[in-house]
């Protein structure tokens, strides 16, 4: 975050929600000295193409700034002869990751990504992945599966997609729900909402892209009484409909969905007025408890349920814009193979699987954290 | 030589014969005392927490089966099952204690 030399601030990163630049320039109280923050400009692969400054040049009728750094690569990271003005000065490049141009691995630059070291000349990693056993079918040297323009590696452990995450296969698919509209789902991403019927009828079995290399199918995702569609996100639809086709399940049922404070608070209610008191108790927790004791004063109960943190009431509740949880039967709405589809939704990053194979559970609940913008 | 073929066949016999009290397992199983029930299993069904829904069980020597609709869901091996307290492994061999709640 920041470099000192002899006690002295020399350097200090400038962030947002990831790095922004560098500001390198000392301050003086009641002045600003210009030219001394860098700010990066980046890809999607966070790959830094160039450097500008705050030194901002105004004329009276225009406004230009300084770049101090431009970067083009190659797919593996290397720059390009004559299209690259570097300043020594800034060392962040391919992937946003530093470069080392001086250091044990000589003139060229290596990048460190943590983990590992790479070399962008041979567009390999220079020791072997930590976590090749996970890997079998790679070379532990393979860098993000020969495929940079798609897949990074923030760490050196593992590959991610930039797309979706450990999305393997190529699919366009259609998911069917029991409303009057259909969902494409392409390459493991949602596309396109809301269309008719009609509009996607026909669209099923076409190649799109590539011929062989691409899919086409159809998924059927139903939602039981006790699940709220317009709690399941387009994100979650599509992780959901990734795992189907990973997994060749072509139809799930969806038995719940996230509840809201006013739903639990609504929930325990009826417990107590069907149960008693003193019984519903003795089901809940402490936590539980804590929101009882506020019975019948239903925006009280909200306002506990909130106060003491939504999860540790009920492993159902919680923000749907943050987290969308699914319980997916094991065996309704025709899952031909529920523990296949709980083991491949299992991989996808961040998402967590109970299943009755695992755990507790009466449903392979699913836990998927909700991309953050 | 008969004693000895006696107590083999007693302590096979034994061996085979199921352990289980179903009479222990009624009731409400939780992980801790703080946290909510996970279920509560009846004479013949079980019931999971804020679920409507009756789920029913079969038991065959240590091995409960927990069935949906005639459907088998899931096979659970009970390792000890005593009048307050449950041990059981899930086929992924994961095993899970739970504590009656009283």
């Amino acid at each position: 975050m920041a470099v000192y030399k002899n006690d002295t601030l020399i350097e200090q990163s400038i962030y947002g929600s990831s790095r922004l630049g560098l500001m390198t320039a000392s301050s003086k109280p009641g002045y600003r000295t210009l030219g001394g923050k860098k700010y990066e400009l980046s890809n999607h692969l966070g790959n830094v193409l160039a450097v500008v400054t705050d030194n901002i040049h105004l004329d009276q009728d225009s406004t230009w700034g300084s770049v101090v750094n431009m970067t083009d690569y190659y797919p593996f990271g290397l720059a390009m002869d004559g299209r690259s003005v570097q300043d020594s000065s800034y060392r962040y490049g391919f992937n946003g990751k530093e470069g080392d141009s001086n250091g044990e691995w000589g003139v060229q630059s290596h990048y460190d990504y943590g983990a590992r070291i790479y070399s962008p000349q041979v567009g390999r990693w220079l020791s072997v992945d930590p976590l090749a056993s996970e890997f079998p079918a790679w070379s532990a040297y393979t860098f993000v599966f020969n495929n940079p323009l798609r897949f990074v590696d923030p760490t050196g452990m593992a590959p991610d997609d930039i797309i979706i995450e450990h999305t393997l296969t190529k699919t366009l698919t259609r998911v069917k729900t029991d409303d009057p509209t259909d969902t494409w789902v392409r390459d493991g991403v949602t596309t396109e909402t809301g269309l008719s019927k009609a509009q996607t009828e026909g669209r099923v079995g076409m190649m799109t892209y590539g011929g062989s290399e691409w899919k086409s199918n159809e998924v059927n995702i139903l939602y039981g009484q006790g699940a709220d569609k317009s709690k399941v996100s387009n994100y979650t639809v599509s992780v959901l409909t990734n795992a189907m086709n990973e997994s060749g399940n072509s139809s799930i049922q969806v038995n719940s969905t996230l509840r809201t404070p006013e739903d639990q608070a609504r929930i325990m209610s009826d417990l107590v007025n069907a149960n008693g008191m003193a019984h519903t108790k003795k089901l809940y927790g402490s936590h539980g408890d804590m929101v009882l004791d506020k019975y019948p004063d239903k925006p009280a109960m909200v306002n506990q349920i909130n106060t003491i943190g939504p999860s540790k009431v009920s492993i159902h509740l919680g923000d749907p814009s943050k987290i969308n949880v699914v319980d997916v039967s094991p065996w309704r709405g025709n899952i031909t193979n529920p523990r296949n589809f709980a083991n491949k939704i299992g991989i996808f990053k961040g998402v967590k699987v109970l299943s009755p194979w695992n755990s507790n559970d009466r449903a392979i609940n699913v836990e998927i954290p909700q991309l953050q913008k | 030589m008969i004693l000895f073929t006696s107590i083999l066949v007693s302590a096979t016999w034994c061996s085979t014969k199921s352990k289980i009290d179903k009479g222990h397992l009624i009731g409400d199983w939780a992980p801790s005392p703080e946290e909510n029930v996970d279920f509560t299993i009846s004479k013949d069904n079980i019931k999971y927490f804020e679920d409507d829904y009756l789920y029913t069980y079969k038991i065959k020597q240590n091995t409960f089966s927990l069935i949906d609709s005639g459907h088998l869901i899931a096979n659970y091996e009970i390792i000890l099952l005593t009048k307050d307290s449950l041990v059981w492994k899930t086929e992924e061999e994961n095993v899970f204690r739970l504590i009656k709640r009283e």
